[in-house]
């Protein structure tokens, strides 16, 4: 009998360990065969490398190594990042495959007091506590090509997931043959070396800082920024003029009301802009004294969760307000602008003119100093019946003509440092005119905004703002295979479930909402126009004014009072939605299926036993 | 061999639908489903146009019921000592297996259809991806027919049905949660090679790849193995009693 049961227990167990051979040799084989090659079955092509990233990877001709740095343990401290982990390390992968032998991919895993920990400290990858802060976890990589070349992503934030596949690309990108040429940047309203964007800038090109009162413009240059022009010098005029000439190109941030800026430093100057000539010359117009504002653009920002102000002179562009197919691989940005400029153009021959983007078919016009002074209500108030499309910014291309006749300076100052005069263009220039100069701080595009330690790799965009000029600037330096970079899938807009419930609900009410709103601007409105004839003593304080000012008050009130009635009924609704959801899911729907079910086996079931039982009975 | 597969599944699916076990685990999965993705898998806090929440826990969930489809297959057959008599049967062992086994993930696969309505509110209501669901279903389709081979065997060892449901649940358990990361971490391989095994070897990495739209052949293969050996060593196992 044991001796039996002793031969059975030795046949399962060869038998389950031959199986277990056979499992993990057929499963290695699959591995070596087939690799991590995966298909991409999600809808939005989730996973899969974007044609731009395809084309970076294939046309490597400098060996590059990425080297990442990954703690094992990260997954048991930190179990939302291992899917995080297992994606960047596919997707490098992906790249690897790509490269035809160009990319090595080494991973590390920097133990602590290892030479690995050593090595990822040495190179700045940032370490963080494991969660019981007994040591340090590492997930990072650095880029480098065999000129020395090296890039770092001192840890891949989980925040910027969306954005892993265009950092990574960019690197790529940048290791080979990349044109590093330099940037100017002159700024006529504040410090921008603080900003978001001057760093990105910085991290790929060499970033030279111009004074704004400089009369030549270095031929090194091959593209300029001007940040905010305003009280303008003629000599500066005539660098700029001359810059162009020579084929310089150029991103101009021009604005009727800076107030980003403004509102940082109080004290800029009144806006009058010296350089609205030579745009003439260029065939562009900027009309300084009015904002452009679009009430389908409105961006909404909340003061609290129930109060929503919808400035219709802070707008976002989408897809269908861009012009831009051969950058960014295609329109799906977004872009955010506040209070930006009225742009025209006056065509002038051999001249390509192109609206990156505009406002949509009901763009208006508000006068500037009524928003630079107003508040929300105030310019809603001002708004024109009238509406147009509004460019908010150009593309301009060719050869153009000098604004001046002859040289301003002096011929006997004429050197290496000041070149000579030239009256027309050299070679074809490209210049951006974009009618906000708000466009480019941190508060317009970035969530993230300034910390101390903070890397580039950090930073959480709301817009993709700082993309669009990084891509323009590698477009007119040349760097075509980088201004292509797909950048539609960095804005992650998908709703949660609850939220596209409370939208849905939210639409429903609209009317009701925007009619409850447009009677408070109405009141508060009033409300200001009686008091500025109170306050300039057109009429007299009596009794009958102050129960008539107390009625306005006692209206306004009342009409926010149903505002927040609203809302409540708003998330009443959204509640019920969520608990019918729950309810048809969990127990009906399966309820009636089960219960269908249930009489369709019995009455199957009782047909044939009778079937049977007639069997028999025969 | 079809013959006596389909009488088999027949006879198997008639004995689940004619007792009450079927609707009570068929109810236990819906509300256990639908409870973990609302409550626990924050369905509506998350954007959900994979059913991520969904597909999420179905290897927890279909650890702790599958075993209760697989426990009586061979289990009851061995305690009435029935098994005998289907042994001494003109049928190859093969294709009573096969028969067990189909009807027991057949059975699994009705319990995923009741979920099928859900994946229709969020097409009419909201945004759906709905190749990201089909690939989560095949990925839920694959992980339950692992789990009912895996089930099938554990009962053809097993004398007694609660027997086969503890160990079965235990295995599955184990399974689901083991990453084979101390076995790996102790051969001291390189890392890249380390990521690969545990890629390799591990149940929910190769689920969580189907779950998020990741479809490699390995993922597929993976599952299509765990059933092919599994399969084999309940053959072998029959056979074994047979003789």
């Amino acid at each position: 009998m044991n001796k039996r049961k002793y031969t059975k227990t030795m046949f399962l167990t060869a038998l389950i360990l031959i199986s277990g051979i056979i499992f993990l040799a057929l499963m290695s084989s699959l591995t070596l065969l087939f690799g991590n090659r995966k298909a991409d079955i999600t809808d939005t092509h989730r996973y899969g490398l974007k044609a731009e990233s395809i084309e970076i990877s294939k046309q490597i001709d400098n060996p590059i190594t990425i080297t990442v740095y990954v703690s094992d343990d990260l997954d048991s401290n930190y179990p939302e990042l291992d899917l995080h982990r297992q994606n960047i390390i596919r997707l490098l992968e992906q790249y690897q495959n790509l490269s035809d032998g160009k990319i090595t991919l080494d991973i590390k895993n920097p133990e602590p007091y290892s030479p690995a920990e050593y090595e990822a400290q040495s190179l700045n990858i940032r370490a963080f506590p494991d969660t019981e802060n007994t040591k340090n976890l590492y997930f990072g990589a650095t880029f480098s090509n065999s000129e020395g070349e090296r890039y770092i992503i001192p840890y891949f934030s989980i925040q910027r997931q969306n954005y892993a596949e265009y950092d990574i690309s960019r690197i790529i990108g940048k290791l080979n043959g990349f044109n590093k040429k330099n940037i100017g940047v002159v700024s006529f309203g504040g410090n921008i070396e603080n900003l978001q964007i001057i760093k990105k800038i910085k991290e790929d090109y060499p970033v030279k800082y111009l004074n704004n009162k400089t009369s030549v413009i270095p031929p090194s240059i091959q593209t300029l920024l001007i940040f905010n022009p305003q009280q303008v010098d003629v000599g500066f005029i005539y660098a700029l003029d001359q810059y162009i000439m020579r084929g310089g190109n150029l991103i101009l941030f021009v604005d009727p009301y800076a107030e980003a800026v403004g509102e940082k430093y109080p004290y800029t100057k009144k806006n009058t802009n010296k350089l609205l000539p030579l745009l003439k010359s260029w065939g562009v117009e900027l009309n300084e004294k009015t904002v452009v504002a679009d009430t389908k653009l409105s961006r909404d920002e909340y003061q609290t969760a129930l109060s929503r102000t919808s400035n219709p002179t802070h707008i976002n562009l989408s897809a269908e307000q861009m012009n831009i197919p051969n950058i960014m691989g295609g329109n799906q940005i977004k872009l955010t602008m506040y209070s930006a400029g009225e742009l025209s153009i006056n065509p002038l021959e051999n001249i390509e003119y192109q609206a990156l983007f505009s406002t949509t078919e009901n763009g208006k016009t508000v006068p500037a100093e009524v928003v630079k002074f107003s508040d929300v209500e105030t310019i809603n108030n001002h708004l024109p019946a009238e509406t147009k499309k509004y460019p908010l910014a150009y593309l301009i291309q060719g050869n153009f003509k000098s604004f001046f006749e002859k040289s301003i300076i002096s011929e006997n100052n004429f050197s290496e440092k000041f070149p000579p005069y030239i009256p027309i263009s050299l070679k074809p220039s490209k210049i951006v005119v974009i009618a906000d100069s708000d466009f480019l701080t941190d508060e317009t595009w970035n969530l993230t905004g300034y910390q101390k330690d903070s890397s580039l790799y950090d930073q959480i965009p709301s817009s993709n703002n700082a993309d669009f000029i990084l891509s323009m600037i590698d477009y007119m330096n040349n760097n075509e295979s980088l201004s292509k970079l797909h950048v539609s899938y960095l804005i992650n807009d998908d709703k949660n479930i609850v939220e596209q419930i409370y939208s849905r609900v939210f639409n429903t009410h609209l009317k009701e909402y925007e009619e409850k709103e447009k009677q408070v601007a109405q009141l508060q409105s009033d409300l200001y126009k009686f008091q500025q004839k109170l306050s300039k003593r057109e009429i007299g304080m009596t009794l009958m004014k102050i129960q008539e000012l107390d009625e306005y008050n006692r209206r306004q009130q009342q009409i926010k009072e149903d505002i927040k009635v609203l809302n409540y009924q708003i998330q009443q609704e959204s509640g019920q939605i969520v608990n019918q959801i729950i309810f048809a899911n969990m127990l009906f729907i399966p309820m009636i299926i089960l219960i269908l079910s249930y009489a369709g086996v019995k009455i199957c079931i009782y047909y044939r036993k009778k079937k049977n039982q007639r069997i028999i009975n025969e | 061999m079809i013959k006596t597969i389909m009488t088999i599944l027949k006879k198997e699916m008639m004995s689940y639908f004619e007792g009450v076990s079927a609707w009570v685990i068929l109810s236990v999965y819906i509300l256990t489903s639908m409870f973990v993705t609302f409550f626990v898998g924050g369905f509506f806090s998350i954007n959900n146009s994979g059913l991520f929440s969904f597909f999420y826990f179905q290897p927890y969930i279909m650890a702790l019921l599958i075993p209760s489809i697989t426990m009586r297959l061979w289990a009851e057959e061995r305690k009435s000592g029935t098994l005998e008599f289907l042994l001494t049967q003109p049928i190859s062992v093969l294709s009573v297996v096969i028969g067990k086994y189909l009807a027991a993930w057949l059975m699994s696969s009705i319990m995923l259809l009741l979920s099928i309505p859900l994946w229709i509110y969020l097409n009419i209501y909201f945004s759906a991806d709905n190749l990201n669901i089909i690939s989560g279903y095949t990925g839920c389709i694959l992980i339950t027919g692992s789990f009912c081979a895996l089930g099938c065997l554990i009962s053809s060892f097993c004398s007694s049905p609660a027997v086969s449901y503890l160990w079965g649940l235990i295995i599955l358990f184990c399974l689901n949660v083991s990453d084979f990361s101390s076995i790996i971490e102790a051969m001291h391989l390189p890392q890249i090679i380390e990521l690969r095994l545990h890629k390799m070897l591990s149940l929910s990495s190769h689920y969580y790849d189907l779950i998020n739209g990741q479809v490699g052949l390995d993922n597929i293969l993976y599952f299509i193995l765990i059933i092919i050996i599994c399969l084999w060593l309940n053959v072998m196992s029959i056979d074994y009693k047979k003789n």
